[in-house]
């Protein structure tokens, strides 16, 4: 009985917030908190990161990328996955507020995969002597930009917006198999790329000093994210509503 | 910054530009939006009354 009593709590606030004028509410109450708390931890982070933190007994300074080059790396993976997974729900039940999700994360996600390569290559020369390598870690990791350049162009292909979603959302929901290949690329392949020193399943190989404001910053990237995937959300949203009387409100 | 200072800059300057790009660009979108959307809607409502009246003017004479 108990559970049957979640699921119905759970599904309730399910349909409701696949209701666009309550979602679109919803985002505008909660994205300036968001907004507000990225500012905080990012400002903290980036003092963190070029500050308060030591210089890498090999890295020197040169370390002080990590700060910018791992959240902007986590994000671009975070937001295909979640970009696939909306369009998944879009696909499997005819949620339109999945797609407007999915079409958002798009050119955030591909904004980061480029922070991502661009603050890779400025770490890359003075570390490994070299702007660019096709090793597996970076060629994979240009594959999600092109991923996610391809699903925005692929979008704009067509007039029919109902259309756009449903073909843009299959290629979003195949390319998601890249974001493992780019995770593990570091295993499975000899990469120039060094492995994982956070996300291991014994304890994270990096000193508390620089763990702390990496972590920081990751939570301040995340919820900048979110901030700016509630904000196009609410744009797709208004695109997709059709008669809707509740926009005369706004 | 110990020597890296040609590269440790480029790179918090170059993240710092593109978030705020991407701060700017979803607001600018989510306004554009909104005018899209309250300019549908107006003309929806200017059509509708446009048939009331048509369909008033019809039965009445």
């Amino acid at each position: 009985m108990a559970k049957a009593k979640k699921l119905n709590w759970f599904m309730r606030w399910f349909y409701q917030m696949a209701s666009f004028p309550h979602f679109y509410r919803w985002a505008g109450r909660y994205a300036p908190w968001l907004g507000a708390v990225a500012l905080l931890l990012i400002g903290w982070g980036t003092w963190g990161g070029l500050v308060s933190s030591p210089p890498d007994y090999q890295m020197g300074d040169g370390v002080r990328i990590m700060f910018v080059h791992v959240p902007s790396a986590w994000l671009s993976m975070m937001a295909y996955t979640l970009m696939a997974v909306a369009a998944g729900i879009g696909l499997i039940w005819r949620i339109k507020l999945a797609y407007a999700v999915a079409a958002s994360c798009a050119p955030i996600g591909a904004a980061f995969t480029f922070l991502t390569l661009a603050s890779g290559s400025l770490w890359g020369k003075p570390m490994w002597g070299t702007w660019w390598e096709w090793d597996a870690r970076m060629t994979s990791e240009l594959l999600l930009l092109f991923l996610f350049l391809g699903y925005m162009g692929l979008r704009n292909s067509f007039t029919e917006r109902d259309q756009a979603d449903r073909v843009s959302g299959m290629l979003a929901v195949v390319g998601v198999v890249n974001v493992p290949i780019i995770h593990f690329s570091v295993e499975w392949w000899n990469t120039l790329h060094q492995p994982a020193s956070v996300t291991r399943l014994d304890q994270p190989a990096i000193d508390p000093s620089m763990l702390v404001p990496l972590l920081v910053m990751t939570l301040g990237f995340t919820c900048f994210f979110a901030w700016a995937l509630l904000t196009r959300t609410q744009g797709e949203i208004l695109l997709r509503a059709r008669q809707a009387r509740w926009v005369d409100e706004l | 910054m110990g020597g890296y200072a040609l590269y440790v800059w480029p790179s918090y300057g170059l993240t710092a530009l593109v978030m705020l790009l991407t701060w700017w660009a979803a607001r600018r979108r989510r306004a554009s939006a909104l005018r899209i959307a309250k300019a549908r809607l107006a003309s929806s409502e200017k059509a509708r009354q446009a048939r009331a009246e048509r369909r008033a003017a019809e039965t009445g004479t």
